[in-house]
């Protein structure tokens, strides 16, 4: 019924006193935008990581060896390792549902040169599945091959980027292009050319000029750059073929490769999908979010208290005002209410304000965790909470409630004859 | 013969019950005050002037006695209802003005309404039409440490009428005053008593000012101790044990 005057006269004591109510309200403001930031970097993160892992493909199985968990040794001999013939069997067995197995073997970097033009990249030794795994798209020529790998052929596929710098508007199929690592010189004959992706915030270039792109070489080509060639791999990844079940593929998965671990005391093959990591990181994401909410919700309560202090000092202040109220014909209700919204007020404003808070630094926040991850790994993407967001602007009405009921019910009881005669 | 506002029988007022220290301000006060009546109220201080002004403004309820507010009793009536009477039937007049600070004279004006409910526009309109009629009608959007002493006081008296109430109740209303201001003040309560047939009890010390009103109660530790009225001299007043029984039981107009 006076809620609407009640509200104006809040305004008016708040704008009396800018400065306290400003202190009063920074409780809240930090509270409120403590739980926004990390609420909002939080599925801002998850956001990110779901973008990500859903371009790498849903249906991506990675299979590796991890500890069987009765040893205390970890080491890993050549024998531990996944052979070749262990992948073709589970190949030739799960084939119906298998779309490609990709492994790949990434040597560092290097510079390709073609005259006195050149390219950063990172060398990537791959197999034909690696375009299936990590959705590769080759706009020009061909993918590395299967025959590529098997004669370790010195052919490679670049990006657009690179293509572009080294050779221009040339056709570059079939081009020799040299890659000059630190101690070597390798040349490769272009077969492809693939579409550079240039998602988040593009690496560590410090110019677009020396962005470094992958170059894609055959896997064993690679490893005969490295002059190491392994008798099996500790992890790669698997593609499930479109509507398979990719959970229970990799459960059967492993299930089928663990038959060669039977008696190995140290090792046992793992299959995960990329959706099974995705909940993974979604959980542990949320248990962050949870357990740094419950701090800043100390300091909501904090900041609480505050908006109480100042409420009873305000109260004290005003005790002739009650008391001219109360004789004007005010019930004890009317002057209740009249401090509670005042609570709710500064609580609100203080909301408000914590909220916009915590979305700028939510923002920076999620930008730097992702820029420190991922170095253009994970994809960017801001995400605006807008149910923690609601939940912040009610949280905050009922601080105000709550805290501002104790101060506002003591106005209300006041004596007028006292508060009029009040100095 | 006019209405009785106020009917009060051997209203008894203590504090401290039932402790060593219990203390008798009131002894058995009766008063009638009719419709129409300008009254004044006068005792040194101590004399118990401000608990009978709470009582006959229920702010305070008598220990003993009764007292009727436009024939209801106040007795056993609840806070909220109090307020209630406060709000509709009394109209208070405070020595130190007591405007709501930080907002404007329309909007003290216009408090009272807000509580008994009236709309905004209701409310808006009566009040800009009591702030003229004391004057103050080119000052509504003034705040309170924006007047002078006689302005504040002339928008307290237009709050105190806000809703018709039976009775103005002015507490020394010109004690904070010059002389000049508080005769400004005075003529607008009589302006009100004269035009308007407003209930008017003045509750002070100042004969002078006592001396203007139509009846004139002596107070002293707790008792009326003298009644005289217009015309009478102001400091020759009727003993009360010539009265039958009880303040002025038997006054007409």
């Amino acid at each position: 019924m006076y809620l609407l005057e009640n509200i104006q006269l809040a305004f008016a004591g708040l704008k009396a006193g800018k400065m306290r109510a400003f202190l009063t309200m920074l409780g809240i403001i930090i509270g409120i935008g403590s739980v926004i930031t990390i609420v909002s970097m939080g599925s801002s993160l998850k956001a990110s990581f779901a973008t990500t892992l859903a371009e790498m493909g849903m249906n991506n199985i990675e299979v590796g060896l991890q500890p069987s968990g009765t040893s205390t040794t970890y080491w890993m001999e050549d024998s531990d390792l996944i052979t070749m013939e262990m992948i073709e069997d589970m190949q030739d067995r799960f084939a119906d549902r298998l779309e490609a197995v990709s492994i790949s073997n990434t040597i560092g970097s290097g510079q390709l040169k073609e005259g006195r033009k050149y390219a950063n990249a990172n060398i990537r030794g791959v197999t034909d599945g690696y375009k299936v795994s990590n959705s590769v798209t080759v706009i020009n020529g061909r993918f590395i091959t299967a025959r590529d790998v098997q004669a370790a052929k010195n052919v490679a596929v670049i990006s657009d980027f690179a293509a572009k710098k080294l050779f221009g508007n040339q056709n570059p199929l079939g081009l020799e292009v040299k890659l000059y690592q630190e101690t070597a010189i390798h040349t490769f004959t272009v077969v492809g050319v693939y579409k550079h992706n240039m998602s988040g915030f593009g690496g560590q270039a410090t110019s677009m000029d020396d962005l470094a792109t992958d170059i894609y070489i055959p896997l064993t080509t690679s490893y005969y750059i490295e002059g190491w060639i392994p008798t099996g791999y500790s992890w790669f990844y698997v593609v499930a073929k479109p509507g398979a079940d990719a959970r229970l593929l990799a459960d059967e998965l492993a299930s089928y490769l663990n038959r060669y671990y039977q008696n190995n005391p140290t090792w046992k093959v793992y299959a995960y999908t990329m959706e099974a990591y995705l909940d993974d990181i979604n959980a542990l994401l949320s248990g962050i979010a949870l357990f740094i909410g419950a701090v800043a919700a100390i300091s909501l309560v904090v900041g609480g208290i505050g908006v109480m202090n100042i409420m009873l000092v305000s109260v004290t202040e005003r005790t002739r005002e009650i008391g001219t109220r109360k004789a004007l014909g005010a019930r004890n209700s009317a002057i209740r209410i009249q401090f509670i919204v005042e609570a709710i007020i500064i609580c609100l404003i203080g909301g408000v304000l914590g909220i916009l808070l915590g979305i700028g630094l939510g923002a920076v926040g999620s930008s730097l965790v992702i820029r420190a991850m991922g170095e253009g790994v994970l994809k960017s993407t801001f995400d605006i909470p807008v149910t923690a967001i609601l939940v912040a602007v009610g949280f905050s009405m009922a601080i105000g409630v709550f805290f501002g009921f104790y101060p506002a019910n003591k106005a209300a009881k006041l004596d007028p004859i006292e508060a009029l005669r009040y100095e | 013969m006019a209405n009785k506002i106020i009917e009060m029988k051997n209203v008894v007022k203590k504090y401290y019950i039932g402790t060593p220290n219990e203390l008798t301000i009131l002894k058995g006060i009766s008063m009638d005050v009719y419709e129409g009546e300008f009254l004044s109220i006068v005792g040194a201080s101590g004399s118990g002037k401000s608990t009978l002004m709470n009582i006959i403004g229920v702010l305070d309820r008598p220990t003993e006695g009764t007292y009727l507010l436009s024939g209801e009793n106040v007795a056993g009536m609840s806070e909220n209802a109090l307020s209630d009477l406060r709000n509709r039937r009394i109209g208070f007049v405070f020595q130190t003005f007591n405007l709501i600070p930080r907002t404007t004279a329309l909007k003290n004006v216009e408090l009272p309404m807000l509580y008994a409910g009236y709309s905004r526009r209701e409310r808006t309109h009566r009040a800009m039409e009591l702030l003229e009629m004391v004057g103050m009608g080119d000052r509504v959007k003034h705040l309170p440490n924006e007047l002078s002493g006689g302005q504040k006081q002339r928008v307290a008296i237009a709050r105190a009428m806000a809703n018709n109430p039976d009775i103005l109740l002015a507490d020394e209303p010109t004690g904070a005053l010059d002389t000049q201001t508080g005769r400004m003040v005075m003529d607008i309560f009589h302006k009100l008593n004269r035009e308007q047939g407003k209930t008017i009890i003045l509750i002070t010390h100042n004969p002078e000012l006592a001396a203007e009103t139509h009846r004139i109660l002596t107070l002293r530790d707790g008792q009326f101790v003298g009644e005289s009225r217009s015309g009478d001299d102001a400091k020759e007043f009727m003993p009360l044990w010539e009265q039958e029984e009880g303040g002025c039981g038997t006054c007409t107009y």
